[in-house]
């Protein structure tokens, strides 16, 4: 699925489609129990045309699959509150760190989608790449 | 529904009866699991008969030090290590119960390998935040007699496991009808290094009437 501006919330990513999301982290995200409650009957059907390939990934999954196939970080946690999300991840074996994104009290977005939206990608262009050199210090 | 959709919908099934038993902290089995297991143990259909019991020493010590974040990750990373060393290694099946305790079933045949590897659980270290941080284990364990509950075995267990505590990282003791006798007491000081107060638990008969120092660290404690 091509991006276009409707991808974007104030300047950062949406969260991705399912559509757009490889097999394996459809998978990785049925075995963690993140595509439960009506997802059934889309993948029963075939995911092609759905409605659910066009629907945005849960805010965990996007997260998981971003760090996996960016980074090649594995997500240990994922703590979500409605205005933030933190996140612990393995970035070299047996070694962890934790990044948060959090919407500042003064931005208020009209739709909890749209909360979890702006999280990810304030997550995924701010707040990881602000710790990136100090993981690649530490290792 | 064709031939297709059904297959779908029985792996779906069984996806979701997975991650339903599965802990969301680490690789190993909710309590959900537990009592599936629980149950044929006490039907005498497990094909399991040593209960063990082990929970991480110290681990409000590394909440408090270091956040709840690496307390999460210190369960995570023990998990890890029953996977490798006792399910993968022992064939054994482990479950986390709650909070930081583990329970892990046994073949009676594997009993002795697995008291030669608990103390691979005396340190178990990751890093946090570029921070070496460290946890560890302490076990009891519970021989099925065929006529005790699986309930009363994990409360043995859970008694041994008090007993290893005070003998440290990494140990195990076996439930006996002894350890039922000599029950842990106890005792309370002051101790002569930092003046912090220290209470300890330790075995009734071996507790002297008056404690010189402390079990814990060996330092002189100062009784009330």
């Amino acid at each position: 699925m091509s991006s276009s501006q409707e991808d974007m919330i104030l300047g950062l990513p949406r969260r991705p489609r399912v559509g757009d999301a490889s097999a394996g982290a459809i998978l990785g995200a049925l075995a963690l129990g993140l595509l439960t409650g009506g997802w059934g009957p889309a993948l029963l059907g075939g995911l092609a045309g759905s409605a659910l390939a066009n629907q945005r990934q849960p805010l965990e999954m996007a997260i998981r699959d971003h760090f996996k196939k960016h980074y090649n970080f594995d997500v240990a946690f994922v703590y979500p509150a409605p205005r933030a999300v933190k996140v612990t991840f393995l970035y070299r074996p047996n070694a962890y760190w934790t990044v948060e994104s959090i919407m500042p009290d003064d931005l208020q977005l009209p739709t909890p989608d749209d909360n979890a939206d702006w999280l990810y990608g304030n997550l995924i262009k701010v707040e990881l790449p602000r710790v990136l050199p100090r993981l690649r210090r530490a290792g | 529904m064709n031939l297709g959709q059904l297959e779908n919908l029985e792996n779906l099934i069984a996806e979701i009866r997975r991650v339903l038993s599965a802990d969301d902290k680490t690789s190993l089995g909710n309590a959900l699991a537990l009592e599936k297991e629980e149950r044929l143990i006490n039907e005498g259909k497990s094909r399991f008969d040593v209960i063990v019991f082990g929970d991480l020493n110290d681990f409000k010590r590394i909440n408090d030090e270091n956040t709840h974040d690496a307390g999460d990750l210190a369960i995570k990373v023990v998990g890890e290590t029953i996977r490798t060393t006792l399910i993968e290694g022992l064939k054994a099946e482990a479950y986390r119960q709650s909070g930081d305790e583990f329970i892990i079933l046994l073949k009676e045949e594997s009993l002795e390998r697995f008291l030669l590897l608990t103390p691979s659980f005396g340190n178990i270290t990751f890093s946090y935040k570029d921070k070496e941080l460290n946890t560890a284990m302490s076990f009891g364990c519970a021989r099925s007699d065929g006529k005790t509950s699986f309930r009363d075995l994990l409360e043995r267990a859970e008694v041994a496991c008090q007993h290893a505590k005070v003998q440290g990282n990494g140990a195990c003791v076996e439930w006996t009808e002894n350890i039922e006798l000599n029950q842990l007491v106890r005792i309370s000081g002051s101790c002569q290094k930092c003046g912090a107060r220290i209470t300890c638990n330790v075995p009734q008969q071996n507790a002297p009437a008056k404690l010189k120092s402390c079990p814990c660290c060996g330092s002189s404690l100062v009784l009330p």
